[in-house]
Order: structure tokens, then sequence, then C-alpha cells
């Protein structure tokens, strides 16, 4: 039995054998080949094989899981049929008297050069289209097998998981899938949680695990045991079981409002990148989005200009008929870029242009956000908020900016909500201290842990060696939480936390002792945290609050709060 | 032969939307097309082709010239010709 750790992707605990894709190396003929019609006629069936599996993928696709995941293999269609795909490919065969598939890996080679070569992420991507497709084509001429059809129950392994790839499995065999690269965010990830199958990236599982080799891991840990023995299968066992009663627990729960054991009622909210992750907000309990990161909106190529947004925030906004979306403006900048904006190279760019710094600046791109959100707001309840707010100078020019907006609306004519209100996320050192200050000129305030610990701290969150530091159960942290619940309650508005520590257990009865109200998490936290919440009282939770309070140790704050989880095993 | 040139004024190039639109126009017509960027005639592109045209990597304020020659180039000159104008509008 050999034990591993992989990075958890999706939860669930996987028990199966192993049915292990592997990339087959293709051989090509490199010599001369004698009869060049037939090769040109050898590349025209591969590619007509190659365009009816796709077809298949794309219908598969399209019923299970929408036209949304369907449009890539709509794309790759329209590239198989492209006219300068087959030209080259023909033209390469007579000048260099070649055989078909040398003919097509050789002009995959030089397209994608052409496309990986670009200074665009999204035209870098479709170097991995034309990959995929020529791929595919070449399989067919070698009669190679294209696509591993799954036949029995098992756990999936590859290197990486396609589009074309993931799309195929079926739910009802594919118990698990572990795969060497990838990540939370990766299309494989979204799909895998979407479909709930367990799903674990682990570092060189090609060579370590073998095909046909039983394994069961965890999707929620990552611990992966190789052929493991009656002891741990046991154990593994009655971890889905526990799982599973967890599961019937938060069900129980469902249809009632989240609340405290004394029934103070707390309200969680979902954080949502796009509008299509309205999908799992309207199947929840959530009944209300309290972060909406429009930033991935403009991370695509295709400038998204007011119509476009229009649409994505009236759509969303409509889907919310008992509560409102908070759609936080452009936050560009620090680690996330976009092709839309002039962000030069910087050496601190966490410390730099970005966020609202850079909306001020670029003042045109700002604008149109604003009144595409002030015209969706006609159509459902919107909230404004603005990232990275350091002064109040900040706040007052960015609110100028909805006021002239206004002003240009109305003058054109069109349609807008005069009413909108417009919050901040407090998210530097800056703003926790001017809380009081803010507090009386902001509607409202959504605390975002993410980044108010990294400069709180000063420690970046990517860098590992200082990782040690990063952490929202640092005293100094938990301080500047309780300042900023404070100056909300005395100016009686609302306050939210919004980050990663929003959907913490542990840190739970912390926020809500500190007269935190309102928690916006990704959906998938909902259920447990509704569960851990309705464990204690409003008094129980303002008692742990208070000693936390009187720790001055980020460890012993820690340890002593997760000794309260352990007591109720939450 | 009909030969034409406009200069791109769409925010995002020729990428993705535009392009898909401006080979499956072409592609409607007999005529064979050329396709040039800023006047450099050592490279000649194709606009029936989603992969040609992606690969010319044209941004806003880039000159195009699009040659039809065929039987339907008249028509197929004006309606290529018609998206260049109103900035691959849907």
């Amino acid at each position: 039995m050999m034990s591993y750790f992989g990075l958890p992707i999706a939860k669930g605990i996987a028990h199966n054998k192993i049915f292990k894709i592997e990339e087959v190396e293709i051989t090509f003929d490199e010599g001369k080949a004698s009869d060049l019609e037939k090769e040109v006629e050898i590349f025209a069936k591969g590619r007509m094989d190659a365009i009816s599996d796709v077809e298949k993928i794309y219908e598969k696709t399209l019923t299970t899981l929408g036209e949304n995941e369907a449009k890539i293999f709509e794309a790759h269609l329209s590239l198989l049929n492209d006219i300068e795909l087959i030209s080259q490919v023909e033209a390469y065969i007579k000048d260099n008297s070649a055989h078909a598939a040398y003919a097509v890996s050789q002009v995959s080679k030089q397209l994608e050069s052409i496309f990986t070569s670009m200074d665009n992420e999204y035209m870098r991507e479709r170097a991995a289209d034309i990959r995929d497709i020529t791929t595919r084509i070449i399989k067919h001429i070698k009669g190679v097998k294209t696509d591993n059809n799954v036949e029995e129950e098992c756990i999936v392994m590859a290197n990486d998981l396609t589009p074309s790839m993931t799309s195929s499995l079926d739910k009802n065999l594919v118990k698990g899938i572990i795969t060497e690269t990838g990540g939370k965010t990766s299309h494989s990830a979204i799909i895998a949680n979407l479909l709930e199958i367990p799903y674990i990236v682990l570092d060189k599982c090609m060579s370590l695990i073998k095909q046909g080799d039983t394994v069961v891991f965890d999707g929620s840990d990552g611990s992966v045991f190789v052929e493991p023995d009656e002891k741990t299968i046991d154990d593994y066992k009655a971890r889905q079981e526990e799982y599973d009663l967890l599961k019937s627990k938060y069900k129980e729960l469902e249809g009632l409002p989240a609340a405290t054991k004394d029934h103070v009622k707390v309200e969680l909210m979902a954080n949502i990148g796009n509008a299509e992750d309205m999908e799992f907000v309207v199947n929840s309990e959530a009944k209300s989005i309290g972060l909406f990161r429009t930033e991935f909106i403009f991370m695509d190529d295709e400038y998204p200009d007011e119509e476009k947004q229009f649409k994505i925030y009236k759509e969303v906004a409509e889907q919310l008929p008992e509560g409102y979306v908070t759609i936080r403006t452009i936050d560009i900048g620090g680690d996330k870029n976009s092709p839309h904006f002039d962000i030069a190279a910087e050496d601190n760019p966490f410390l730099g242009f970005r966020g609202i710094r850079l909306c001020l600046g670029q003042v045109e791109i700002f604008k149109t956000q604003l009144r595409a959100i002030l015209r969706a707001g006609v159509y459902g309840s919107i909230k404004i908020m603005f990232p990275m707010i350091a002064t109040i100078k900040e706040f007052v020019d960015a609110k100028e900016l909805i006021e002239e907006c206004k002003k240009e609306l109305k003058s054109e004519n069109i349609e807008f909500d005069d009413n909108i209100p417009v919050g901040i996320m407090v998210e530097t050192p800056a703003a926790a201290i001017m809380a009081d200050a803010f507090a009386k000129v902001v509607d409202f305030f959504s605390i975002g842990t993410n980044d108010l610990v990294q400069y709180t701290l000063a420690a970046d969150r990517m860098n590992k060696q200082v990782s040690y530091m990063y952490s929202a159960y640092d005293p100094a942290v938990l301080r500047s939480i309780g300042m900023v619940a404070k100056a909300a309650k005395e100016n009686n508005i609302t306050v939210s936390i919004c980050g990663e520590s929003a959907a913490d257990k542990t840190l739970l009865p912390v926020f809500v002792g500190l007269g935190i109200r309102h928690l916006s998490m990704s959906v998938s936290f909902i259920p447990e945290v509704k569960w851990a919440l309705h464990l204690r009282t409003l008094a129980e939770a303002g008692s742990i609050s208070e000693r936390t309070s009187q720790l001055y140790v980020k460890d012993d704050i820690e340890e002593y709060l997760k000794k309260e989880s352990e007591v109720l095993h939450i | 032969m009909i030969e034409k040139i406009y200069v791109l004024n769409n925010e995002e190039g020729l990428h993705a939307r535009p392009a898909t639109m401006l080979a499956n126009q072409s592609m409607k017509f007999n005529c064979d097309f050329k396709m040039l960027k800023n006047d450099n005639k050592e490279k000649v592109y194709q606009p029936k082709s989603i992969l040609s045209v992606m690969s010319m990597g044209a941004a806003k304020g880039d000159q195009i010239t699009i040659i039809a020659d065929g039987s339907d180039e008249e028509e197929a000159s004006a309606v290529i010709g018609s998206l260049f104008e109103c900035g691959f509008k849907e």
C-alpha cells in the first residue's frame, strides 16, 4: 500500500480501479510517399472521420452539459472544415511527397507556432484547439483509438483532461478523476464539481499509479492510497458514510432560514464570477449575490461594450427575485490582467496601479461599466461596490463618476435606476482604520479578507516563504474586522464578509460575535456553514469572540477556535 | 476584379467573433478572395478561412485590403465591405 497527497479539487470519496488514459506516442513515416493522390484521399478520409467524432461529442455535450460547454466543439468543427488547413495539408503532401499523417503533423506545428507566438491569451489558447483537432485526424489516419470509452466503473486517470475528454465522461461509470496537471479553476475542475465527481490533482500520478490498480482517495483533503489494505478501505468507507450523514444533516435545514440556535438570522450569499455561475446559485439557498467579480468579463479578448455588459448584469439581477446582486466594479491589476487596460509591468503589482486606481485612471472603460450597471438596475435589485478603496477621496471621485453617468443617461433619455446603493470593499488597512469616517459616506461595507490579510500583515499571499504569516486568524486581521463591524453598526449600514474566510466554519463564531450578519461565499459551502451556524446561540458565539480578542498570538487563536469547533463536531 | 481598402475600426480587431463572421460571409460566395494587411503584398491571407484571418493578428487601425475576383465579385465585395463599415456589429 502506498499513500500520497494531492491537491483536492472536487469533494467526495472514490474507491475503484484505475482506468488510465495515456497519450499514445505516434511515429510518423517521414519517407517519400509514392501515390500522392492516394495520400490526399487518406487525409480527406481522416478529416471526415474526425468531423463525425466531433459532431457526436457536440451533440452529447449539448444534452448533458448545455449550450455553453458545447460551444467549443462548434469551433472545432469550423477548424476541421477550414479551407486554409485543407489546402495547406494538400500542398504539403504534393510539395514534399509526404505521407498524409506526417503532412498534418507538420502543418499543425506551423499553425500552432503562429498562434502561440501571439501577444494575446485568447489566441494562444487557440493553439490547443488546433492541436486537439489535428491529433484527432492523425489518430484516424493511423488507426489509433481516438476516444477512450469507459465501459465499467472506474477512476479515470490522465495527464490532463481536454475539454472533449471531460465532456464525454459518463457520470454513472466515472467514480473519480485524478490528473497530473490542472487546478481549481480549470475547465475540468468546473465540470467535475458540476457533475459531483470526486477529483484530485496528483503530481506524477501517471508514473506512480498503474493501469488497473485499486485506489481510494478523498477529494476533500487530497489523500490517496494505492492498493489500500482492509483497514484503510474501512476508514474511507467510514468517511464516505460520514459525508453522506453530513449531507443528510444539511438537508434537514433546507428551506429554513440561516440562523443561530436562538434564531438570529445571518444571511448567506453567493460569490460569482460570471452570468453562467447563476446556474449553481438558483439551485442553492442563496437569495442574493454578495460579490460579483466583474473582471472576468474583461479578460476575454472581445471588449465587453455597454450593451454586452448591460445584458450580463440584467440577466443576473433578473434571476434574484427575492434578493440583490452586489456588483464589484473592475478589479484588474495585481495578479489579474486584461487586454483592454494599459498596465505596465510593475515591481510591486499588488501595491500598484490596480482596482479603483486603474479605473479612475482609465475613466472611459469605467464609465461604460457604470452606465451598464445603472441601466440594468431597472430590471432587478443591484448594489455597486468599489474595490481597493484606500482614501475617502477615491470613493468621492468614483461616486462623482456615477452621478456623471446618470446625467448622461438622463439627457440621452435612457432608463436607469436612480437609487442604486454604493459601497466599498474593505481590503486595505487604510479603509479599515478609517472605517468610522467611511461609514458616514458609503451605503455598505464588504470585507475582502483575502487582500485585507495580505495588506495588514504585509505578506504576499503568493510567496511561499512568508505564507506562514498569511492567515485570517491573525489578531490584527480580526481586530480590523471588528473595527469595521463596529463602525457599520454605529452608522446603521450593513457589513458583510466576502473573502475565502467567509466560509470558514471555525472563524464563524468570531464573525457572528463581532456583529457580522452577512457572509458571501462559493455556493458549495453554504449548506455546511448554515449547519455550523445553527449549532450555537448568539451569546455562545459572542463569548467565543470575546475570548479570542484576548489572545495575541495567531497560533493560540487557531488552536482555541479549533477546540471550540471540535466540541460540536464542526 | 474589385479591390477595396478598409481601416479596421472595431476595438477587438479581427479576433474570435469578427473572424468567424468574416469567414462565414466569405464562404457564401464563389469568387476568389485575397486579403492583405497594411498593403504588405508578401503575405496574402484568405478571408474564407478562420485560421488565416485569425493568424493575421489584425488590430484596430490596421489597413485591410480585400480583393474579390469572380462571377459574384460585386455582391461579395459589397457584403464584406458592409461588415468592415459597421465594425462587425451583429
